[in-house]
């Protein structure tokens, strides 16, 4: 005698495995089905206001002096300079971003590389001073005014070689230090004898020079509020 | 390769991973560049005087020590350099001569002269030792400058003579610009 438990399914007789399966796949059906319909409609989503990131900006320039008498600046030529000569020119650097800078720095480029640009005894020779107010016409800093040392005596060679500091002022964004900045030849470096120059000279040679100014930005800071 | 020497290279790789590690952060950041937007020319002059045993010999026929071999003979020193000079250093060997200049003129002529310039003034004195510092000459000696100069000796004797300049015998020169 056959006892096992028949089930009916519209109508037709099915056996007991089958009856299970029936069963397992309606359980899985619904639970599906309250996953993906039940659950999604709870979902709530929350959005700040619209909010700005704005930066600011790192910006140097380096400019002439517009004092009358003293606009020539690093770009004009200076021509036939000769041991013991001192030229001074005249620049305002000014950082014109919005950031506070750090670390200014200054570097020579020659692309001529001449005695001039590379052996610091009889080569050129470069200091760095700051005016807190225009420089005169005659390359003075007015009386009232004080006036600092940027750059000590450093052989052009040097500046060449790795960018030197300078100790300006102040970097605070809008501000300008206003340079002059001396050139000069070591006067009794060469000697001339019955008009025949010195194996090693800076006489009779010509140098292409680029000042490059760096400033780095402040330091980062981290603000949380 | 063996399991040690693949660990220890591994171990290797991953010490240099983490020493770069810690130098990425600092390079971070802006920074501003302001250069001269034209190069900036920059020629040098030259410093160069010459003795001359005639006035208007180029450079080139210079040469080099002067020879003064008479009792009395003149010579000349030129201003062959690029900028005016103040001053300068003669040297002469042998026993020293007295050494005088006529500025702007040649000595006398009519009679001939050793002491006196063309105009009749006296000429002026350099000194009479081996090394000689010459005065400061105001207005400095132009470029292209002649600067007649005698040997007075008291007997026939040969000099060689030399002159010599440096940047310290010019004019302090301080541009503003």
């Amino acid at each position: 005698m056959n006892n096992k438990k028949k089930h009916r399914y519209f109508g037709r007789a099915v056996s007991a495995t089958a009856h299970t399966t029936i069963i397992a796949m309606a359980t899985i059906g619904g639970v599906t089905l309250i996953g993906s319909s039940v659950f999604a409609s709870l979902n709530a989503t929350a959005f700040n206001a619209a909010g700005t990131v704005a930066t600011d900006t790192l910006k140097l320039t380096q400019t002439a002096s517009t004092v009358a008498g003293i606009t020539g600046g690093l770009s004009t030529a200076i021509s036939g300079m000769a041991p013991g000569d001192v030229v001074n020119r005249f620049v305002d650097l000014k950082n014109t971003g919005t950031m506070d800078g750090t670390g200014l720095t200054l570097q020579l480029a020659d692309s001529a590389s001449t005695t001039l640009t590379s052996n610091a005894s009889i080569g050129l020779q470069v200091s760095i001073a700051e005016c807190s107010s225009a420089w005169t016409g005659a390359g003075l800093c007015p009386g009232g005014s004080t006036q600092t040392v940027v750059l000590a005596s450093t052989p052009a060679s040097t500046l060449v070689s790795t960018p030197t500091a300078l100790s300006v002022s102040s970097l605070a964004a809008a501000s300008t230090n206003r340079l002059r900045i001396t050139m000069s030849l070591p006067a009794g470096s060469e000697t001339t004898v019955n008009g025949i120059l010195p194996g090693t000279t800076v006489q009779g040679v010509t140098s292409s020079l680029v000042w490059t100014f760096t400033e780095a930005q402040r330091l980062a800071t981290t603000t949380s509020n | 390769m063996q399991k040690s020497a693949l660990r220890s290279t591994a171990a290797l790789v991953a010490l240099a991973s983490l020493a770069i590690l810690p130098v990425a952060p600092a390079l971070a950041g802006a920074a501003a560049r302001a250069a001269n937007s034209v190069a900036q020319s920059f020629t040098t002059g030259t410093i160069r005087l010459a003795p001359l045993n005639n006035s208007t010999d180029p450079l080139a026929a210079a040469p080099g020590t002067i020879n003064v071999r008479l009792k009395n003979d003149y010579f000349f020193i030129k201003n062959f350099g690029t900028t005016t000079l103040a001053s300068f250093t003669l040297t002469q060997s042998g026993t020293p001569a007295q050494i005088k200049y006529c500025r702007g003129q040649l000595f006398g002529s009519r009679p001939k002269s050793y002491t006196h310039c063309a105009d009749g003034s006296t000429a002026l004195s350099l000194g009479s030792t081996a090394t000689i510092s010459s005065p400061t000459f105001s207005p400095p000696l132009a470029v292209g400058e002649v600067l007649n100069l005698a040997a007075v000796k008291a007997a026939v004797q040969r000099n060689n003579i030399s002159v010599r300049v440096t940047g310290a015998n010019r004019p302090v020169t301080i541009t503003n610009g």
